[in-house]
């Protein structure tokens, strides 16, 4: 590469790092645009009492920004006060949605039940509509409890059931609410313990203000769905409620300006109880239960729907059969079909969606068939149907959905059951002549009766013995072999005359070459004079190797040549000699020899 | 003359009186039992696979033949109570999944059998059983000291990266033996082998009915009071059962054969 073309390291390091992030940008925003457009009126909750608070909420998706406050109908009865607008901007699956919400707390100038809504928003040129919601207002007096609600001080806790009297196993709610004039921390709510019912939580708890004997109450509401497992009156006690309460002391005032955000509250352990209830649950009339009663209760509705009314042979159509409702939505039977001659069936396993609002828990179960016809002709799929009971109106009723006729054209040959639906139930390999493997019969396989079903095999844990045998051998036997390694190995003592025994034949070996350098014959004497006598030289002075024969023994003849043999090669190593070759190597040589005989 | 009668009799007699004859073997007891099962005779093939179960030849292949055994009577409960014990000596075994799962799909009730108490660490836990287990680690382990004793001749690079791996897998299948062994110690599963149990809300005759069970579904025993179990679904429900509607999966003499020294 050209120095002069090169770019600067930082520089295209940044751009390379800066690339994917523009690409990413680029991607989410431009290419998708806003969501589809759409405005949705919500309330809090569907029933209210005189004089309490409910929150309206408009939400508006897919609007950038609107032009115009929005225009509700039907709140002329109503208190209005607006509280905050929010924005929030969702990108799913590189989708980005933008919501503005609304939101208003209304309070009605007088029981009744008003419909709200259409909203009507206007964002550029075009004109959003929202639905409508119903909200009931109850007088004080028609409240559940036999007291209603009447102010007991700056705290205190109610309790209400939505139904007096439910059959058994209908669901009712089950309504909390603590009533408060001051700030509460800390709150715990312990509901009422009974194994007759079965409390089930519904939604988040709720915040609003009520106006009781002219006072503004801030209320906090808790619903709970409650099932009767069980028949008969059941009692239920005081819910509690705990929590920490900043009651303003006597003659403290809020200084200045009575203001309460200059109070000096002192914060105390308080626990209030709601009112006991009672609930009447009747068992279920006898007259006019049908037979393929399923102890479905509530209010339900049937949809079906039929994709294809008119198909070849090995094609699919799909039968879509969907029950909505509120009651015990759990207990929704799984519809089945009838066997249709001709017609091979495939069952989808049934979804299920139970999820909460503020009148109880609802429930959507969608049950789906494939039908694959084998050959031509008309097939009559039969009506489904579904009996409950009718808790509104207390009777047994019962769903149907229509009958279908499918028409069935001949089909093109090898066409089989595989084009079935993807998702539903068909693992079948496509080829031509191949059929699915049909299930004629159940049973279980059989006994087993070889002589091994007699003896647990490897399935059994072994006997104790066996066991820690197992466990134990390996470690023993480890420790055993290191033992005796020990034991046998020998000592350092005859590990050193073992070494000196070699010595000499170690120095022989090593000096067998003709043209060994003088510094690797020095080398290997010193080796020599190691391992023969013991010792750990790094170095060999012929002082030190004359020192080391006269210990040992050796003639002081043979001790003053080995010393002049190896000053004339100390002398040769260095003065930078030490890579020729030594004349009296072969003399050394038969010297060491006389020493090696010598030494002790 | 009188010798020779005295003879016959005594011939004749003494292979009716023979320890031999009123306690037949276990191959034979077994051989009985399979032809019963062949000729539908069920409740004889229950009796006999019971006393050789009972005569300590406790396997799993026996426990699934009494299931069986069991399920041809239409006695749901007793057949998933013998294949779930079954499965602690033969877990993968086909036969076993087919039969159990076949018996499930028969069950009244709706409810998934409870989920084992420990999740598969380093080996599929529900796939092994605690003597397979055992056997694993029981290779590591003398596989660890084998190498250790190579070790104390040749002490070279090889031999210590075979030392690392054996101590590896000895320390894995340790664990996972370790597991299985509080796994299979603390299965408190019991299977209702009443036709229908009423589940009260405590244990006491006449307390409210909360729910009721069918015969082969299986629960979680919680604690147990004279004549009554606290049992629980895996869906939060719980209440008092009576003793006799509900048996341990894991009884002592299973308990023995593959849990020892609990």
């Amino acid at each position: 590469m050209e120095a002069g073309k090169a770019y600067p390291r930082g520089r295209r390091g940044k751009g390379v790092r800066i690339a994917p992030l523009v690409l990413l940008l680029l991607a989410v925003f431009p290419l998708y645009g806003w969501g589809a457009a759409s405005a949705r009126l919500e309330l809090d909750r569907p029933e209210a009492v005189f004089g309490e608070g409910v929150t309206l909420r408009l939400r508006v998706g897919g609007a950038g920004s609107l032009d115009s406050s929005p225009r509700i109908q039907g709140l002329r009865d109503f208190i209005v006060s607006e509280g905050v607008t929010s924005s929030r901007i969702e990108i799913i699956n590189f989708r980005k949605n933008t919501y503005i919400e609304h939101r208003y707390s209304i309070q009605a100038k007088a029981p009744g039940v008003y419909t709200i809504g259409p909203a009507e928003v206007r964002a550029g040129s075009s004109v959003f509509r929202s639905n409508s919601v119903t909200l009931t207002v109850r007088e004080v007096a028609e409240s559940r409890d036999d007291k209603g609600t009447a102010a007991e001080g700056p705290v205190f806790l109610r309790a209400e059931l939505s139904k007096d009297t439910v059959y058994a196993e209908e669901p009712a709610i089950y309504t909390v609410k603590l009533y408060r004039l001051i700030k509460v921390s800390n709150l715990s709510l312990d509901i009422p313990d009974n194994p007759a019912l079965s409390f089930k939580k519904l939604g988040e708890p709720l915040e609003y203000t009520a106006d009781i004997d002219g006072q503004p109450y801030q209320v906090l509401e808790v619903r709970h769905e409650i099932m009767p497992l069980s028949q008969g009156r059941i009692k239920l006690p005081p819910a509690t409620m705990d929590m920490v309460a900043y009651e303003q002391g006597r003659g403290q005032r809020s200084f200045p300006f009575n203001d309460p955000f200059f109070s000096f509250s002192t914060p105390r352990q308080k626990s209030v109880a709601s009112n006991p209830l009672e609930l009447n649950v009747k068992p279920l009339p006898e007259e006019g239960r049908p037979a393929d009663f399923s102890a479905l209760l509530g209010t339900y509705t049937m949809e079906s729907g039929l994709d294809k009314d008119a198909i070849s042979a090995g094609d699919t159509a799909s039968l879509t059969v969907t029950v909505e409702g509120r009651g015990n939505v759990g207990r929704i039977p799984n519809l089945s079909i009838p066997d249709i001659q001709g017609v091979k069936i495939y069952v989808d396993k049934p979804s299920v969606r139970i999820e909460p609002d503020a009148r109880g828990y609802k429930g959507v179960k969608t049950m789906k068939w494939a039908f694959v016809p084998q050959k031509e002709g008309a097939y009559e799929i039969p009506p489904l149907t579904l009996t409950y009971f009718d808790t509104g109106a207390g009777a047994y009723r019962r769903l149907r959905t229509p009958a279908y006729t499918l028409n069935v054209r001949p089909g093109s040959s090898g066409q089989t059951a595989q084009q079935a639906t993807p998702g539903l139930r068909q693992n079948v390999r496509a080829g031509k002549d191949k059929k699915e493997v049909e299930e004629v019969g159940r049973d279980i396989l059989p006994v087993h009766s070889g002589p091994e079903a007699l003896h647990a095999g490897a399935g059994s844990m072994p006997r104790p013995l066996l066991f820690w045998l197992l466990i134990a051998a390996p470690p023993l036997v480890y420790l055993g072999a290191y033992g005796a390694g020990r034991w046998m190995s020998p000592s350092r003592e005859y590990e050193g005359q073992a070494r000196a025994k070699g010595a000499l034949r170690h120095f022989v070996k090593q000096c067998s070459s003709e043209r060994m350098a003088a510094e690797n014959l020095l080398s290997e004497v010193r080796e020599y004079f190691n391992r023969r006598f013991g010792s750990s030289l790094g170095t060999l002075t012929p002082e030190e190797a004359g020192t080391i024969l006269e210990r040992q023994g050796v003639s002081t003849e043979a001790k003053e040549r080995c010393v002049s043999l190896l000053d004339e090669l100390t002398q040769r190593v260095f003065t930078g000699r030490g890579s020729c070759p030594f004349e009296g190597k072969s003399e050394l040589l038969s010297l060491m020899r006389q020493i090696d005989r010598m030494a002790g | 003359m009188k010798k020779a009668t005295l003879l016959i009799l005594f011939v004749l007699f003494f292979p009716i009186f023979s320890p031999a004859a009123s306690e037949p073997s276990g191959e034979e007891l077994f051989f009985r039992a399979n032809q019963a099962f062949r000729e539908a005779r069920y409740s004889e093939a229950v009796e006999a696979y019971q006393r050789l179960i009972e005569q300590g030849h406790a396997s799993g292949h026996l426990y699934y033949n009494l299931a069986n055994a069991c399920f041809k009577m239409n006695r749901l409960g007793p057949a998933v109570l013998n294949y779930e014990r079954a499965r602690f000596f033969m877990p993968r075994d086909a036969d076993l999944s087919f039969n159990l799962s076949y018996a499930q799909d028969r069950l009244t009730d709706a409810v998934a059998p409870p989920g084992q108490a420990v999740f598969p660490v380093f080996f599929r836990l529900n796939s092994v059983s605690l003597a397979e287990l055992f056997r694993v680690f029981i290779v590591f382990h003398v596989m660890v000291f084998a190498v250790l004793l190579l070790r104390l001749r040749v002490r070279s690079e090889l031999t210590y990266y075979l030392l690392s791996a054996s101590l590896f897998l000895w320390f894995g299948s340790g664990v996972s033996l370790g597991l299985k062994y509080v796994e299979t110690l603390s299965d408190d599963r019991g299977v209702v082998v009443a036709k229908q149990a009423d589940v009260l809300a405590g244990p006491q005759e006449g307390d409210t009915v909360l729910f009721r069970l069918h015969e082969g579904t299986t629960v979680s025993q919680e604690r147990f009071e004279p004549d009554w179990r606290l049992i629980s679904l895996p869906d939060g429900k719980r209440g008092w059962i009576r003793h006799a509607d509900v048996e341990s999966i894991m009884d002592r003499r299973l308990r023995s054969k593959v849990v020892p020294f609990s």
